[in-house]
């Protein structure tokens, strides 16, 4: 019994590998999963909390971004999600522990998807309502939005690329999405990256 | 092939060295690269195009763009096909196949002109009138008849295999049009520093500009506003609806121009645009004028004439009447007589010309008819002359083109998509957009601007002549609907089907009613004009549909066992987005069997099943215990830590909303279940009472459905088997009895166990952390678990007498389903008051039961109507229906679930189960519903 070995495999299965897709040439965007990526939530146990930013920054040591935006601290992208709501995402280990707000792991309910290249964000425009134009999402903004019918909390990380996060049920959904819009521009798959 | 007899001259936008081939109705022809299929057809001297809506009549082209009634036809076939194609717009490509449309068996031999001689006993309303009766069905009957008669084109059934898309931008500001006053709106706003977006429907900026005989103007705009980095051009892209919010939906046919499509790329892409502001330069629409048999072909635009002889180097005709009621149409006689065409004269309604007229008809050298009008085309197999009316004198002008122009109206088409009324240019005699919303403006033509005065209203013309080309709509028709009363605009339109075709009267509207003006004797201004809706010109089906087909429609949830189910026989079945395995069925095997089979491993074994589509939900906080208590209308606060129960939740109006676990992990700390189907509205329910009830209330609810994988393992062996896996000591049972929840280690990853049982057997319920999920099923599969699916997961719940979503309806309380004991705690919480309405606690309400076949064979369906009497025919009163069944492998004959009147005070009586669908009766036997195991020994075995 004691031999029991349990592996994590990413929501992706075999369609996460890496490898070329679309149209010929130069691949003008590419696709990577964060995998393993710990994803936390915290959050007000009273969303009208005023005391909420000062408990978050008492328990990550940083203050919390305003809203609509991201801050990294230690390694993790901190992403404002709501109304004295937070999630916190990291390639490293996150153990967070304390009362004063409610703390959720989400490392296996999140897929983390990193969408970079010249033709990123016209791959997104064609499943997302949000202007992704830099200058009105900056590096750092968060916006909650879909692809198609899926879901995504979407930032723009400190590259320039697209940083996203999915339920998992829907990451295959969100993932062929990706490449099904991305095929027009030719597209890459590199493997699945810690950061 | 036949050579190209009417090009003429170098055209603009063809380049000569590039013949391209093509065929129209089998036949082979050649055009030239830049070429539309209409100007393609027209070098070759195809006059006749397509076969007229109802009269069959035979049709050519009567303008160069988007306006174009007459020439529709079909391209690419079978499932590519896209009829009522107009050829103005069709750009030329190699083999391009077009079939023309409407007629039968031929373009030039069609049956239906029949329809023709015929017209003057089918006028406006005449199926309406004639198919009333005898019954409202009757109608039905001759619907089917009548539109196989009628209608242009036809969809074709093959599945659609082109790729679409969909691509959403922004900009500061969006211009519609590009053409002169587009371009200058565009590179003013771009120079000012703002993200702009053009869009035009041509394949080339330029408008009307590309149309005329010196294009150098045009094409150093053009070149001014592509130096800027900040503007995208949409070429091939018809802006096709203004919506609110300042946003515009566009097609762009990013492929049609192509002899094959890129797999990769999409053959058309709709945009929605969103601008922080929009200029609308749509420019000017030329209007035809009135005359008998004004339809045939050689009578056209003459505008289109001019931009067919300079775009595309291509004569519509050798020698031309020109009919006008404004200057433009001087520019026509201009053009053509500097391509070396003959004009015969102009025919000018005005009885004084203006200035300019007086000046180009010197230079073009042509002879003009002041005051005068064509009353009437003669064609014979084509075109031959225009007969003409001056003074009171008839003359006839021999010509094969008669280039007609009824003034310009501006192109207001989108201005009105917002609502607003146009507004009547007395001058101009035209209509102006309405005035604008904020953030709208309009450039150029659209706002009037260059336009030449018309004079208008011409004189009533005969009876025959055309008003709408593509509806079949004659003056007569539209005098037939004053005398009938229908004088308002709208009425018109819907009893002639003026300017309801697929040009939405672009070239048909004005005319319409300022004929109904002149009859109603009210000027045009207030008779004014029909409402204009989106979309501007048809855009297929497949373009508003993007990318959403197929896989893509609606997305496939998956369970982290989901790969494992589809590679070992898993019969999977839809459960809302989810997939989920009714059976893993192996070689001889029917789903059925295989069911039956995986039942008996669990009541004889252990089997495990994949449950991680139920819903999951934290509860976090001080208050959190409180908070709950008031959800579920089972017991919270004394539920210690550690400790599981099953949690039953009701509507506010005291109906059951939901079932599922409550385990307590911490004193503030809950870990929840709901089933598969509420998962998401049990926690929007929570969520609203939390912030709109109770907002004082410190909790935090946050869902955890796909953080865990769930598997349940039960049978008589899963506590065996899961010692095997993490040690016996973790399922001791006076340390881990039945109801509760225990974190275990499997291999180094932290399990939430929570020891509940559906199926009645001793089992467990295994939460994993989604990644490990996977590799935990193989192990608990290699350590001798047999894997079951939803359909065995049924079977054993239904011979516990389990409730589910067919029992869970909506309708039931609980104590319509037995459950009353667990809605009775003293504490308030939601719906517990609302239960006690007297409609809630009627003793005829239906309630839970059993139920066996009399004879212990016979299959008792679900949705079956069971009543007291067994003549399906005359059964008597409805006593309630069957919910859920199955074959009991436990109890060897066929079971059911029923909601019953009276419930189990019927226990003993035969009923009997009706399915009509089938024609099936059943006598059954009312019986608890717990069928099996009644005491719950085996929970413990």
């Amino acid at each position: 019994m004691h031999d029991l070995k349990l592996s994590a495999v990413s929501a992706l299965g075999a369609s996460g590998g890496p490898r070329r897709f679309g149209r010929d040439g130069e691949p003008q965007v590419r696709l990577v999963e964060r995998f393993p990526c710990r994803v936390w939530e915290v959050a007000a146990l009273d969303a009208r909390d005023s005391a909420a930013a000062a408990a978050f920054s008492a328990l990550m040591g940083v203050a919390p971004p305003p809203p609509g935006m991201s801050a990294q601290a230690n390694g993790a992208d901190i992403l404002s999600i709501g109304p004295n709501r937070w999630a916190i995402v990291s390639s490293a280990a996150i153990a967070l522990e304390g009362d004063a707000l409610a703390l959720t792991d989400l490392s296996a309910a999140r897929s983390c998807f990193v969408v970079s290249g010249a033709r990123a964000e016209q791959v997104l425009r064609k499943g997302t309502s949000v202007d992704l134009h830099p200058s009105a999402l900056p590096e750092g903004a968060v916006v909650a939005t879909r692809l198609g019918h899926v879901a995504v909390t979407l930032w723009r990380g400190d590259r320039g690329e697209f940083r996203m996060l999915v339920a998992r049920s829907f990451a295959r959904a969100a993932w062929d999405w990706l490449i099904h819009a991305a095929e027009e521009y030719g597209g890459r798959i590199d493997a699945a990256a810690g950061d | 092939m036949n050579k190209q007899g009417w090009r003429v001259g170098a055209g603009h936008a063809v380049d000569e060295a590039r013949p391209v081939r093509f065929t129209f109705d089998g036949v082979a022809y050649s055009g030239l690269a830049g070429d539309t299929l209409a100007s393609a057809l027209m070098a070759n001297g195809v006059r006749l195009m397509g076969r007229s809506f109802k009269y069959h009549r035979p049709r050519g082209l009567v303008g160069i763009g988007a306006e174009e009634p007459n020439a529709l036809v079909a391209v690419r076939r079978p499932g590519f096909c896209e009829p009522n194609t107009r050829a103005t717009m069709a750009e030329l490509y190699d083999d391009l196949d077009a079939i023309s449309q409407n007629r039968w068996p031929s373009l030039r031999f069609d049956m239906g002109a029949v329809n023709d001689a015929l017209a003057p006993f089918i006028p406006a309303g005449f199926y309406y009138k004639t198919f009333m009766g005898p019954t409202r069905k009757a109608w039905m009957a001759y619907e089917w008849m009548i539109r196989r008669a009628a209608g242009l084109g036809a969809a074709s059934r093959e599945p659609d295999p082109s790729r679409y898309e969909k691509m959403h931008a922004h900009a500061d500001c969006v211009v519609v049009g590009g053409g002169e006053a587009g371009l200058s709106a565009a590179i003013e706003a771009a120079t000012a520093g703002e993200r702009v977006i053009i869009i035009d429907e041509a394949p080339a900026l330029g408008g009307w500009r590309l149309r005329e005989r010196e294009v150098n103007g045009a094409q150093a705009l053009v070149a001014t506003l592509r130096g800027f980095d900040s503007v995208t051009v949409l070429t091939r892209t018809t802006a096709f609806g203004l919506y609110d919010g300042l946003q515009i939906a566009a097609v762009e046919r990013a492929q049609d121009h192509l002899p094959a499509f890129d797999a990769h790329t999409p053959r058309q892409r709709l945009w929605l645009i969103r601008g922080k502001r929009i200029v609308l330069a749509c420019g000017a629409q030329e209007q035809p004028t009135q005359f008998k048999d004004n339809d045939r072909p050689g009578v056209m635009l003459a505008g289109a004439v001019r931009g067919y002889l300079n775009q595309y180097g291509v004569a519509a005709g050798r020698r031309a009447v020109i009919v006008t009621n404004n200057d433009s149409a001087y520019q026509t006689a201009l053009d053509l007589r500097a391509a070396g065409l003959d004009v015969a004269a102009v025919v000018d309604a005005r009885e004084t010309l203006s200035e300019g007229a007086a000046k180009m008809a010197r230079d073009a050298d042509v002879e003009v008819f002041a005051g005068a009008h064509v009353t009437r085309a003669i064609y014979k197999g084509g075109l031959r002359a225009a007969e003409i009316e001056q003074a009171g004198r008839i003359r006839s002008l021999p010509c094969d083109l008669i280039a007609m122009s009824g003034g310009w109206t501006p192109a207001i088409h989108l201005s009105t998509h917002l609502g607003g009324k146009p507004v009547y240019d007395e001058a101009g005699g035209f209509f102006l957009p309405p005035k604008p919303r904020p953030g709208i403006e309009y450039r150029g033509a659209m706002a009037g601007e260059g336009l030449d005065r018309a004079e208008r209203p011409l004189r009533l013309a005969h009876d025959r002549a055309f008003v709408d080309f593509q509806g079949d709509v004659t003056v007569k028709d539209v005098k037939l609907a004053h005398r009938e009363g229908y004088r308002s605009v709208e009425h018109l339109k819907r009893y002639t089907t003026l300017g309801m075709g697929t040009d939405q009267g672009k070239t048909s509207n004005l005319a319409g009613l300022t004929i109904m003006a002149g009859l109603t004797g009210k000027s045009v201004a207030e008779t004014g004009v029909t409402t204009f809706r989106a979309p501007y010109t048809p855009v297929s089906i497949g373009a508003l549909g993007g990318m959403d087909a197929g896989e893509r429609l609606r997305p496939v949830r998956r369970t982290p066992m989901q790969d494992w189910h589809e590679m070992n026989g898993g019969a999977m079945g839809e459960s809302g987005l989810w997939r989920r395995p009714k059976a893993y069925v192996r070689d001889g095997e029917t789903v059925l069997s295989a069911q039956i089979r995986e039942a008996r491993a669990v009541r004889g074994g252990v089997g495990c099943v994949d449950v991680s589509t139920l819903g999951k939900i934290e509860a976090q906080g001080p208050d959190a215990a409180e908070f709950l208590d008031r959800i579920y209308a089972s017991p919270v606060k004394t539920l210690k830590v550690g400790r599981a129960r099953y949690g039953l939740m009701l509507r506010e109006d005291g109906v059951v909303l939901d079932d599922g676990t409550l385990a307590r992990l911490g004193p503030n700390h809950y870990y929840l279940t709901t089933t598969t189907a509420q998962a998401a509205n049990v926690l929007a329910h929570m969520e609203y009472h939390a912030q709109v009830t109770w907002p004082e209330m410190r909790v935090s609810l946050v869902s955890v459905s796909d953080q865990y994988g769930a598997i349940a393992v039960a049978g008589p062996q899963s506590k065996a088997l899961l010692s095997r896996l993490a040690g016996e000591e973790a399922f001791d049972d006076a340390a881990f009895p039945y109801a509760s929840i225990k974190i275990i280690p499997f291999g180094g990853v932290s399990v939430r166990v929570l020891r509940m049982s559906y199926s009645g057997e001793r089992a467990y319920e295994l939460h994993v952390p989604a990644d490990a999920a996977l590799s935990l099923w193989e192990a608990l599969i290699d350590a001798g678990a047999t894997p079951y699916g939803t359909e065995a997961m049924a079977i054993l719940r239904i011979e516990k007498g389990h409730v589910a979503g067919a029992e869970l309806d909506g309708r039931t309380t609980a104590a319509d389903l037995g459950l009353a004991k667990l809605a009775s705690k003293p504490t308030d919480f939601i719906g517990k008051r609302m239960q006690a309405r007297p409609g809630l606690v009627d003793a005829a309400r239906p309630s839970l039961v059993g139920l066996m076949p009399a004879d212990g064979a016979s299959r008792i369906r679900s949705g079956a109507q069971i009543t007291a009497g067994q003549d399906a025919r005359n059964p008597g009163p409805m006593l309630g229906h069957v919910t859920s069944a199955c074959f009991s492998p436990a109890m060897e004959r066929p079971i059911a679930l029923a909601l019953l009147s009276g419930g189990l005070q019927r226990q003993g009586e035969m009923l009997f189960a009706h399915y009509p669908l089938r024609d099936e009766t059943v006598a059954v036997t009312v019986v608890s519903p717990v069928f099996y195991d009644a005491e719950g020994a085996r929970l413990h075995a």
